[in-house]
Order: C-alpha cells, then structure tokens, then sequence
C-alpha cells in the first residue's frame, strides 16, 4: 500500500513541475507570449526607444507592433561575428520612415551580468538596449542557442530563429539580407507599405 | 530492502528528471557539443594557496611553440584559466568572452594563459570555432594533467576543475577561484581582482 502511495505522491510531484518544464522550451510560433519581465533599463536612452520608465517591464508595455527579442551572449562566438549586422540591421530600420517605430529590437544576455552586457554593448557599439539575464530568467523561456530571434506582435510569437539561420540558411546574412528578410518578415504583422 | 530499491529508484528518477543539464549558448559550436550533464561541482583538493609561489611549468601551445609561466617574472601579470574539456558546454563559452576582453587584460598589465588537458590537435580544432584568440592556449596533455595536479585542479576523470588563479609580477599567486564545472564565472570578479594588482 505505501509502495503505491508513493508511487501517487511521485506522480502528483510530476504533474506539479511539468508546466515548469514545459515552459523551458523555446515558444512556437503563433504561441501566446510567456509572461517575460524583462530587467528595467537604467539608460535614458533605451527607455525613450523603448517607450518604457526605469522599471522592469513585459514585452507588451514596449510601444511598437513588433518586438524582437535578440538573445546573444557576449560569450558567444557566433553573437560576435553577427553583432555589426544587427547594429546595422538597426540603423537601417531607424532610417526607415515605413519602419521606424514598429520594430524595435531588444538584446538579451543570456548568462550575462550587467557587467558583460556592458562590455559586449561597448565593444560593438550595440544602439539597441541590451538587457542583462544572468540567471536564464528570460532565456530559459526561450532555451535556444544563441544567436537567437524570437519575433512578437500583439503578445504572441510570430517568426523565430537565429538571424543567422533564421530562414533555412545555416549562413550570416550581411545586414542587407537582415533587413530585406526582416521587412518581409514583419509585412504581415505590421502591413501598411512596408 | 525491496522497498528501499523502490525508494532509491524514484529517487534517481527524481533527480535526472529534475537536472538540468548545462548547455553550450552558442550556436558556433551546433551539433559538435558533448553535453556530459550536470557534474559534480568540485573534485579535487588544491595544492596551492593564496600567497604561495606558483608552480613553474611549460607547456606547448596550439601556435607550436612552448609557454613557460616563468617568462612572464617581473614583466606581466598571468590569470591561468583552466577549463574542463575541449568540445563541452560552458568551456566552449568562457574564452571567446575573454576574447573581447583583451582591454581589461592590457588595462592591468596582464596576460592570460588557457590551459585544458586535451592534446593540440583537439585544441586547434576546438579554438578554431572561437574566432582568432589573442591568447596562448596551452596543452597539459602529456604527462597527461602533470601542470593541473601541481596546482590540485585536476579531477578524477582527468578533466580539470573550471579554476581561475590570478599571479602577480613576483610569481606570487594572489587569487584562486575554483568555480562549480557547471558555470561559467563572472568576468566582474576577475577583473575586480586585476584592480586590485595595481
């Protein structure tokens, strides 16, 4: 009889943890957005880009149709090599008049402190906020590789993948294919002209 | 003794159910990962100390030619950083941030030395996906793990332990960090302990 019991109690253990388990797997597209809390911004400047205040905010407070999380690593040789071509990607969406304001771009440290966000920011000269995770908080809703991409509109995950790879191609695209795929990627979500 | 079978069994179930096992970030390295899971935090006993000499060795680096750490007395300060294993989480993300971290480096006249226990032509191929680093790494492959064992970071698999130790001009080793295998330290901590070479 105690055999069974804990049997029971191991299996009600299970069932407990499973959405926490679950939750570790990366959003599928069309999935509704995991409740993130992203870390507050203490630069004036990415919480005016941002739209936000200097406390810690979800993805649905920041004031554009599309979020992209960019999830990188200043540990990460591959965010690295890519880092000049989403800064680009940046500028050219900042430059864009159809685009600007409904794309915006927030870099996530995975694994990183405030400290080595910092470094990876100043050393590519990264124009976008990039958000320290040091505990996998927001990754691990995630838990891909970095380089990686997960695209949000209205609350829900619409494209994902690595700009790297993020259409089939295991390849780096310069920062005009990120831009072209970007844009065409986004037509649906945002419409209008673009 | 069926029932503490039973018990013990859940509990193993329980635990590799519940690991999780650590996972190289980065995508330069997808599908060559060996992924040994959750390991012991620490396992070995540490032959040096803070304030002690450290020990002379010389190694051969991937570039071919040999390292000693005495070339650097009375010039540079020296950070050792071993690491676990080529080809495995974690390992295969903490040098290419020091990689861009060669400023903070130079800031405190120092010079870093990776040291991991694989032989050279594994750390060529390994490094290789980091990009170009600008630091020498170095092969204590044979006598397999002879430099770890003198410092007491090698482990019982023959692995090393994730260790940092911070050496000043004099030869004098001023910090020891031997971290849990399965995270990667904080590059904050290191550098607060170059500040205080100064």
């Amino acid at each position: 009889m105690k055999r069974y019991s804990c049997l029971l109690i191991f299996i009600l253990f299970l069932l407990l943890i499973m959405p926490l388990w679950a939750a570790d797997k990366p959003p599928q597209v069309g999935a509704a957005l995991p409740a993130l809390v992203l870390p507050a911004s203490t630069d004036s400047q990415d919480q005016g880009y941002l739209g936000i205040s200097g406390k810690p905010f979800g993805v649905a407070q920041v004031k554009a149709p599309v979020v992209v999380l960019q999830v990188l690593s200043m540990y990460c040789p591959y965010c690295q090599k890519e880092a000049p071509s989403v800064n680009a990607l940046f500028k050219m969406i900042e430059s864009d008049k159809n685009l600007k304001g409904k794309i915006k771009i927030i870099g996530i440290g995975a694994g990183n402190s405030a400290y080595e966000t910092n470094l990876f920011r100043k050393k590519y000269s990264v124009p976008f906020p990039v958000l320290p995770d040091p505990d996998f908080v927001v990754y691990g809703e995630n838990r891909r590789r970095s380089p990686d991409a997960v695209f949000y509109r209205s609350e829900k995950c619409f494209r994902q993948g690595a700009y790297c790879d993020l259409f089939g191609a295991r390849q780096f695209r310069g920062a005009r294919g990120l831009y072209s795929e970007t844009r065409s990627g986004c037509r649906s979500q945002i419409g209008g002209s673009i | 003794m069926k029932r503490i079978a039973f018990m013990s069994a859940i509990t193993v179930f329980s635990i590799l159910f519940l690991v999780q096992t650590a996972s190289a970030a980065s995508e330069a390295y997808h599908g060559n990962i060996y992924n040994p899971g959750k390991l012991q935090p620490t396992d070995s006993v540490l032959k040096v100390k803070v304030g002690m000499r450290a020990p002379d060795f010389t190694l051969p680096a991937v570039g071919g030619q040999k390292v000693s750490l005495s070339r650097y007395l009375g010039k540079k300060n020296v950070v050792l950083s071993f690491v676990p294993a080529a080809w495995t989480p974690v390992c295969s993300d903490q040098w290419p941030g020091y990689n861009i971290a060669k400023d903070l480096f130079d800031e405190h006249d120092a010079v870093l030395l990776g040291i991991t226990v694989d032989n050279i032509p594994t750390l060529f191929a390994w490094t290789a996906q980091m990009g170009n680093l600008w630091f020498p790494v170095l092969s204590d492959f044979w006598p397999h793990g002879k430099t770890a064992e003198k410092y007491g970071v090698l482990r019982g698999d023959g692995t090393t332990e994730r260790a940092l130790f911070v050496i000043d001009k004099k030869g004098i080793i001023r910090y020891i960090d031997v971290h849990d295998i399965n995270q990667r330290p904080k590059l904050e901590a290191l550098v607060r302990e170059l500040e205080k070479l100064k």
